[in-house]
């Protein structure tokens, strides 16, 4: 492949992106189809109602995380050079690896990411159909375990068809399993994977700095250069195996910045309170469309876009074709057709009309632990839809919206752990270092939420506290 | 003025507790025949109070110094005080936490004069009579250094000076500046150095004992092709910078023009090569001495012993000339008449052997040169060598051992179900069968790269 000698990229976060030799391979893969898709998947999902900036798209932040992928992986050819001989130091081919699996870590995710995969997949979703559309080995580790973004991204890599497949291929024989090892963690530099998942990983490194940056939120920020500067190499004293980690005397605040600029991204705007409305809407009226389309009703002309996204809702797998044409812009066409009444349901019409006119639920102020109580009694659910229905068009269930948040700081899995490395080239976990003792809670933070429809606020409120209120 | 009108400052009267000698001692400098050493004010005519002996009672008594010492250290800085020298007083206070209960090496602190970017922190060691070796900090390059400061009174020290070739630049030989104080001394600055070796260390096996010949023997390669000779190579002139070995001291290092018949031999006895103690004078080629000394220091790691020494066999001092002579007239016995059962290589591993018996050789024309020394370690035993000869990795840094110790771990590590891209098992191979022909790997190893070979199919 005649790749060209560099490759720039101005990028609104990282600034000019240089991409030389070798590391032009990714910037190639960006014509094809699959990666092209993300262009029309935002980040941020429906964040962009309230934060009216965060418009980008998950392949903004691919090519970020990609970008990063390769610095991160330069640092570490440097210190692999210092403890390994010349054959054991990651070259150039591992570098390439690990910015196209950072490219390509996205690549499944559906329209509108996380709605979209709860409501409309959900998390029961038929893996064997799944793997088999793809034409993935069912028992493979991510068909059997991996979410359903996962499984659909090693399905895009894997398609033979496709064009990103038959490219990434043509550039080397094997490159496709060797990046979907690398997505699942296993490589054969057995410290990298780490870089690509894990408590700091390229992906979130990026996200945390494109996030602040277009939401124009000031919390979430971090020093990349030293963070950068600080990454290394060590000997896990657990097993002895060699690490990615972050130099002990140097990275402890930088670290620490950066979970506590992770952890105000996710307060102030993943789990803002509108945001997380917005997206349950969302939820709400695909959940109802889905019951809709279960039942046989149909469109009186069905637009040939919205076809794999009814089919998904009818609980059917997609082949790859099918599924490249999912994106956000389909959804928006069909909250659009449903508004205007297409499937000839108030329900779905009313509340796609609200998504439109941004006519949103209010949240019943009730603290998280005396909604947790209450979920906890006989028959809350539909106490909740009971108290709901006099106000509403239809069933009650559509209109209540219980929302749980959940957040946590540091990993408990070892292979996502952020190491420290000090100076005897020793690596722990930073989980165990006393700055990050706060930061130890035993359960991810979990936090609930109750929206519905402003007229029915007062009633939902007397259900939850009980008739005392 | 009455005497006890003076006060003593409550810092100084802290010393009191170590004892009735000290607290004698602190009084009498406060109150000194001379009159008050400290300044009074003329109005009131009161002492003026004064803190700077609050570092000073601290560190006596942190660890708590003995009465004796403590009286000797209060009664130097008095006589010192009272001469009028200006004493820093803080800065004798890390020299006393520096050297517990040692007074002598607080005053060898005081009575240097370093030149200004340089603070002594503490004395390192008192080599022979006639140099003290300071631990200090030099200002300009923010770094510990050592400094050696050349007792003037006699004629070998000031050769050191004179003689030192500073423009030597090897990465197997010490890095020394010369610096001067205001009255002209000059001093040594030498980089500090990770480890000096000791007599009676044990070399960690094959390894070590061939980068240690092949560092020392480039340095003295290095000095014989520019016509020095180092004079006094032994285990104590040997240290360790990371994992490389280091030639250090130069005090007797000259032009190989001045080694002439007529010098008198100097180093280090244990060392010390047969010719020079059979006639004490220089043969035509002194290069050979040194030579030697490194084959008998590394003969001393392997089997326990200097060549012609008996093991813990104590070297009189030349301070003691008379016992000295005797001991060298032995030495020259032992060279004559029990060579062949003193030279012997019962400990010394076979590939070593083959180098290291034509370093011990007893006729200088035939004992080998610093060059071939070095060419052999090369082609004998490049196994251990890091970034030497065609088979060792390029970039240098590992040996040819340490790097198959490397691939072996880094392919036993690789989680099942990773498959080696073709390239790197191809290329790990064929850097595997390289390294099965290392010379210098025993059976062992060059199974196990074949083993490593076999499994990359």
């Amino acid at each position: 492949m005649g790749a060209r000698q560099v490759q720039r990229i101005q990028d609104s976060v990282h600034g000019l992106m240089e991409f030389r030799g070798m590391e032009t391979l990714p910037i190639e893969m960006l014509r094809t189809p699959e990666l092209q898709r993300l262009r029309k998947i935002r980040q941020l999902g429906m964040c962009n109602y309230v934060f009216p900036g965060a418009e980008h798209s998950r392949l903004s932040h691919s090519l970020g995380a990609c970008h990063l992928a390769i610095r991160f992986a330069h640092q570490v050819q440097g210190e692999a050079q210092r403890v390994f001989a010349r054959h054991l130091v990651p070259d150039e081919h591992a570098i390439v690896d690990l910015a196209l699996a950072a490219l390509c870590h996205d690549l499944g995710h559906g329209p509108l990411s996380h709605a979209w995969e709860r409501e409309i997949v959900g998390e029961d979703f038929d893996r064997k159909a799944w793997a088999e559309a793809l034409g993935l080995d069912p028992e493979d580790e991510v068909s059997k375990n991996g979410k359903w973004h996962e499984v659909v991204g090693h399905g895009l890599l894997e398609w033979p068809e496709g064009q990103l497949h038959r490219l990434l291929e043509l550039h080397e024989r094997d490159t496709v399993a060797r990046l979907r090892g690398l997505l699942a963690g296993r490589y054969y530099y057995p410290y990298l994977p780490r870089l690509l998942s894990g408590d700091i990983d390229v992906d979130r490194a990026d996200f945390i700095m494109r996030d602040t940056h277009n939401t124009g939120v000031a919390y979430g920020r971090f020093d990349l250069s030293w963070l950068l500067s600080t990454c290394t190499l060590g000997r896990s004293t657990d097993n002895d195996a060699w690490v990615v980690g972050f130099d002990k005397r140097k990275a402890v605040r930088v670290i620490e910045q950066f979970l506590i600029a992770r952890r105000a991204l996710y307060e102030t705007v993943y789990h803002h309170k509108t945001v997380r409305c917005i997206e349950g809407m969302v939820a709400l009226l695909l959940r109802r469309l889905k019951v809709i389309v279960m039942d046989g009703r149909s469109l009186s002309s069905m637009p040939m876009l919205l076809e794999p996204t009814l089919k998904v809702m009818r609980g059917q797998a997609l082949p790859q074709e099918e599924l490249i044409k999912l994106d956000d812009f389909s959804v928006f066409v069909l909250i659009d057709i449903v508004a205007e009444g297409g499937f000839r349901d108030d329900t779905a019409q009313d509340l796609a009309r609200r998504l439109q006119a941004r006519d949103l639920f209010k949240q019943v102020s009730v603290p998280s632990e005396r909604i947790q109580d209450f979920l906890g009694s006989a028959n809350a659910a539909e106490k909740l839809h009971e108290a709901v229905k006099p106000f509403v068009p239809g069933h009650g269930r559509d209109y209540v919206l219980l929302d749980q948040t959940r957040f946590s700081m540091m990993s408990r899995n070892a292979k996502h752990q952020a190491m420290l490395v000090d100076a005897q080239g020793r690596a722990t976990k930073a989980i165990d270092h006393q700055s990050f003792s706060a930061y130890r809670d035993p359960e991810e933070k979990r936090e609930w939420r109750l929206f519905t429809v402003a007229p029915a606020i007062e009633a939902l409120t007397r259900v939850v506290l009980g008739p005392s209120a | 003025m009455q005497p006890d009108v003076l006060e003593v400052p409550l810092s100084a009267k802290q010393m009191y507790s170590l004892g009735p000698r000290t607290e004698e001692a602190v009084r009498q400098m406060f109150h000194s025949p001379q009159g008050s050493l400290f300044p009074t004010d003329r109005m009131s005519g009161t002492t003026l109070p004064r803190d700077d002996f609050e570092f000073l009672s601290r560190a006596l008594l942190n660890p708590k110094w003995s009465d004796e010492q403590a009286e000797e250290l209060i009664k130097s800085i008095a006589v010192r005080r009272a001469a009028g020298e200006h004493l820093d007083l803080p800065l004798i206070s890390r020299w006393v936490l520096a050297h517990h209960n040692k007074v002598s090496s607080v005053l060898l602190c005081m009575g240097v004069d370093p030149p200004p970017e340089i603070q002594v922190r503490r004395v390192l060691s008192q080599a022979g009579s006639q140099k003290v070796v300071f631990l200090a900090s030099w200002r300009l390059t923010q770094r510990e250094v050592v400094i050696k400061q050349l007792l003037r009174a006699d004629g070998t020290a000031e050769r050191e000076l004179q003689s030192f070739p500073l423009n030597i630049s090897h990465p197997n030989i010490i890095q020394t500046h010369r610096l001067q104080n205001s009255k002209g001394e000059v001093f040594l600055v030498e980089e500090l150095l990770t480890e000096v070796l000791q007599d009676g260390r044990e070399v960690e096996g094959i390894h070590e004992a061939a980068n240690l010949l092949y560092d020392i023997g480039a340095a003295i390669k290095y000095l014989h092709d520019h016509s020095l000779v180092h004079g006094d190579i032994k285990p104590d002139n040997i240290g360790k910078r990371q994992g490389d070995f280091v030639l250090l001291d130069f005090g007797i290092c000259r032009p190989i023009s001045e080694f002439v018949g007529e010098v008198t031999a100097t180093g280090s006895l244990r060392t010390r090569a047969p010719e020079l103690l059979a006639t004490d004078r220089y043969t035509p080629d002194p290069t050979k001495v040194d030579v030697w000394a490194l084959g008998a220091t590394l003969f001393s790691f392997l089997e326990g012993r200097f060549p012609l020494i008996d093991p813990d066999e104590v070297v009189p001092r030349v301070s003691n000339p008379s016992e000295r002579i005797h001991f060298e007239k032995e030495l020259v016995r032992r060279a004559t008449d029990e060579w062949e059962r003193r030279v012997t290589m019962e400990k010394v591993p076979g590939e070593l052997r083959t180098i290291l018996t034509p370093m011990l050789e007893r006729e200088v024309a035939k004992r080998a040169t610093s060059a071939q020394v070095l060419s052999s370690v090369e082609r004998l035993l490049p196994a251990f060598l890091r970034g030497v000869g065609e088979k060792a990795s390029k970039d240098g840094r590992f040996s040819p051992l340490e790097e198959l110790e490397q691939i072996e771990e880094y392919l036993h590590s690789m989680p099942s179900g990773t498959p080696l891209p073709s390239y790197k098992r191809i290329s790990l191979r064929e850097r595997l069968k390289e390294l099965e022909v290392t010379q210098g790997f025993s059976v062992d190893h060059t199974r196990r790269a074949q083993g490593l070979v076999e499994s990359l199919g």
